[in-house]
């Protein structure tokens, strides 16, 4: 289910005309009238898609959703009481394919300091992470918040909304269950034309920038610390705009059938604080630790605030990967949003707070993508050495670039500079983030440019490895 | 709203997504514009298509008998002369020598298109691109284009074309590049029309500082092992024989034992696949000035001095006389 992946929009195409067909053929009768047959043509094309992944895919995602509504149904039979005692079990079990897929070997290895692989190398179901967290989301609201039991084939496709399932965005069961029990297949040239809007954005953020600027990201040498500062320019550059280009797609797939998703990135790089930054990067994710763990906990309430929010991002941290790296990665964003917390009072210019936001933003992506322990400790300590930025320093810098390297660097970094500042301009007229990419003359040259700059060698989505 | 399906609203005007066939015909428009752009205009790819058409000519003059046919990247396209080859050796043999860039899926069926049963095959593709995954290039799929071998791009079961026609676009490191040259008013693309020879061979005139690249990849990846195991089973039901000779690199002194312990392993790894040409050098040459613009690109007097060194090879070589 790769959106930057030509098959997936054949198999798209052609599973709208078969249904299209069907539904001509057999417009009389009920189950066309009433919607079952739109119901079940997309639950059928959900399982398809993600059979098409790959099998362990299929399974692991039908075995975590039939579970999750087993359980469910039976625990809404109970009294309301025992809601938190059967969540309780429920969730770890919800829990446990995701803990196995992606962490087994990271704890036998890592923690336990076993040899070797336990699950013997097999790769992570596409998309666990992310329904994993949607179903266990479902699970809180329908038992806690005692919310009605759906149709068991709506919760299927609630669970396995096929634009949204590999990498979300993760939705809230209000905000698409509903859509789901409604759903019909409908030309509407509204939606359409809306949905198209999200699309070509997102495969400009993707095919354009996100990929040519993958091309250019080399981890390179941890003894020169300008060269490990651009390279944490360009992996935070490429993955806000794979990421936002996938959920912009995903977006705009699901609104071209009538289905509203959230949006995950609403313009990150124009925060002017870590706070503001998360309610801006993967706003799904983040809403969904704030519902389900930050508020639980005790919130911003009380004296244990900081311990919340420590927790919060240290399991965001983890979340993000199996390794160590990833939780510094989660602890420094905590101890980020806790220092602007308590210096809040200290009033700080917008431009000076943006800045400082994208540079601790730029030092964060060290911990994300340099996986070995010894090269992030290299590359930390060369970045806190003042001699590392001499100017011999420098001109290695400028000499590990071929001519049409730097050309290519410069030309697709210019282009990133002039969509954020498309975005910055959006949102300083107070509309919404992307309000003045979406402007049909722009979404023409924007198309025109993926289609002459996409690469032609293939980047998977950074996301998927999630 | 109504039905999804349901024609007479389908040519309603207030039905008509006007947007989204606006953005449609802007990417179709833009795709047209960019493939016309590749095939006829992109310096890279009608360089190559003037070598392949030099090794067309060639061809047409060569004995359908006894034929050498060598396969690679540039490396095998700047170092081998046919023309001295036949005059000087007798050798009656074809240079298919491409761009590395086009990958070895497309160097492979390039090199299946031309073989006769009878021909000998010769890969002398760099070990750089048998380490990684095994899949079309963009250069690959705008040379068979225009070369006018859109079969090259037939995948057997497989319903490849929509993909194989996205590629012929420009792409973002080809426009940059040709903006930052057009900018710096330097030409398009370093090589000259002028600079190819009788037989397709490529006597690079450019110059540029090699540095020692150090000790390479040292085993096939799982892709190209599949890939080349592939290419010699398509070699034996078209009555071919096929064998390896590793490419010609520079290489310092101090970096020499590595890189041929490096070698050594990779035709370790070859060999279990397909018979490995047995070559003294093992692919490591240490004089820099052998070297025009690339650790593989040898002079055009560099290049004289490989192809009599592989021509004495070949003479001594028979299908089935070397061990695996």
């Amino acid at each position: 289910m790769n959106f930057a992946d030509l098959r997936f929009w054949e198999c798209l195409l052609a599973a709208l005309l078969v249904a299209a067909g069907f539904r001509s053929a057999f417009r009389g009768t009920a189950a066309v009238r009433d919607g079952r047959f739109d119901r079940w043509f997309l639950l059928i094309l959900g399982l398809v898609l993600l059979g098409l992944v790959s099998w362990l895919t299929f399974v692991i995602h039908l075995g975590v959703a039939v579970f999750t509504f087993v359980c469910v149904a039976w625990g809404s039979r109970r009294p309301a009481a025992h809601g938190r005692w059967i969540l309780a079990a429920v969730v770890p079990l919800q829990l446990l394919p995701l803990l196995y897929y992606k962490y087994a070997d990271f704890l036998w290895r890592d923690v336990w300091g076993g040899a070797g692989s336990w699950t013997g190398t097999v790769a992570i179901p596409a998309g666990i992470s992310f329904y994993t967290f949607q179903l266990v989301g479902f699970a809180v609201d329908t038992l806690i918040r005692r919310e009605p039991l759906p149709r068991w084939f709506d919760f299927l496709n609630f669970a396995g909304f096929f634009p949204q399932i590999v990498a979300g965005p993760i939705e809230r069961r209000e905000a698409l269950l509903p859509q789901i029990e409604g759903f019909r297949l409908r030309w509407s040239a509204a939606d359409i034309d809306a949905g198209f809007r999200w699309m070509a954005l997102g495969l400009f953020f993707k095919c354009a920038l996100a990929d040519n600027l993958a091309g250019q990201f080399h981890r390179g040498p941890s003894t020169n610390a300008y060269q490990i500062w651009l390279a944490n320019g360009i992996f935070g550059l490429r993955i806000y705009y794979d990421f936002a280009g996938y959920s912009l797609i995903a977006v705009g797939i699901a609104r071209c059938l009538g289905i509203r998703l959230s949006l995950n990135f609403l313009s990150p790089y124009c925060a002017t604080g870590p706070a503001e930054f998360w309610r801006r990067w993967h706003v799904t994710l983040s809403q969904w630790f704030r519902d389900y763990i930050y508020v639980p906990l005790g919130g911003g309430r009380g004296r244990g605030w900081a311990f919340n929010v420590a927790v919060v991002f240290l399991v965001s941290g983890i979340w993000h990967g199996a390794g160590w790296n990833f939780v510094l990665w989660g602890g420094l964003h905590a101890l980020w949003l806790i220092a602007a917390r308590l210096t809040a009072r200290v009033s700080v210019p917008a431009p000076l707070g943006w800045l400082g936001t994208v540079i601790i933003a730029a030092f964060s992506w060290l911990f994300f993508y340099e996986t070995s322990p010894s090269v992030l400790r290299a590359k930390l300590a060369t970045l806190a050495q003042p001699a590392a930025y001499g100017p011999a320093a420098l001109a290695a810098l400028s000499s590990s670039f071929t001519a049409a390297d730097l050309v290519t660097l410069g030309g697709t970094l210019g282009l990133c500079a002039l969509t954020l500042l498309a975005e910055w301009r959006s949102l300083s007229r107070g509309g919404e983030p992307y309000s003045l990419l979406v402007r049909p003359w722009v979404l023409v040259l924007l198309v025109v440019l993926t289609v002459w700059l996409a690469p032609g060698d293939q980047n998977d989505f950074i996301y998927f490895a999630f | 709203m109504t039905s999804f399906t349901s024609p007479s609203e389908l040519a309603a005007p207030s039905r008509v997504p006007r947007l989204a066939l606006a953005l449609l015909t802007a990417a179709v428009l833009a795709w047209v514009l960019g493939a016309v752009y590749t095939l006829r205009w992109n310096p890279e790819v009608a360089f190559f298509h003037r070598v392949h058409e030099a090794k067309r000519a060639w061809e047409a003059g060569l004995s359908p008998s006894n034929r050498v046919l060598l396969v690679g990247g540039s490396g095998c396209m700047t170092s081998m002369d046919p023309v001295r080859m036949r005059e000087a050796h007798g050798l009656n043999v074809l240079n298919l020598g491409l761009g590395a860039g086009a990958g070895a899926k497309f160097l492979g069926r390039y090199a299946m298109d031309w073989a006769r049963p009878g021909d000998r095959l010769i890969l002398t593709i760099e070990p750089g691109i048998l380490t990684g995954v095994i899949d079309w290039k963009s250069l690959g799929v705008q040379l068979a284009a225009a070369n006018g071998t859109w079969r090259l791009w037939e995948e057997p079961g497989s319903w490849e074309w929509p993909s194989r026609l996205l590629g012929l676009r420009p792409g973002g490191q080809h426009l940059f590049t040709l903006l930052g040259k057009s900018v710096l008013r330097q030409p398009w693309y370093r090589y000259g029309i002028d600079e190819i020879r009788p037989g397709g061979w490529h006597e690079v005139a450019a110059r540029r500082e090699v540095p020692s690249p150090g000790p390479g990849p040292v085993a096939l990846s799982p892709e190209a092992r599949a890939w080349l195991a592939d290419l010699k089973a398509q070699c034996d039901r078209k009555g071919v024989s096929v064998a390896y000779a590793i490419p010609w690199f520079y290489g310092s002194e101090a970096d020499r034992p590595a890189m041929v312990e490096a070698h050594q392993r990779f035709l370790e790894d070859v060999g279990r696949i397909v018979p490995i040409l047995p070559d003294p050098s093992m692919g490591v040459n240490t004089r820099r000035e052998d070297y025009a613009d690339s650790l593989v690109h040898p002079t055009g007097e560099a290049a004289r001095r490989r192809t009599d060194d592989l021509a004495r090879i070949l003479r001594d070589w028979h299908p089935g006389s070397v061990t695996r």
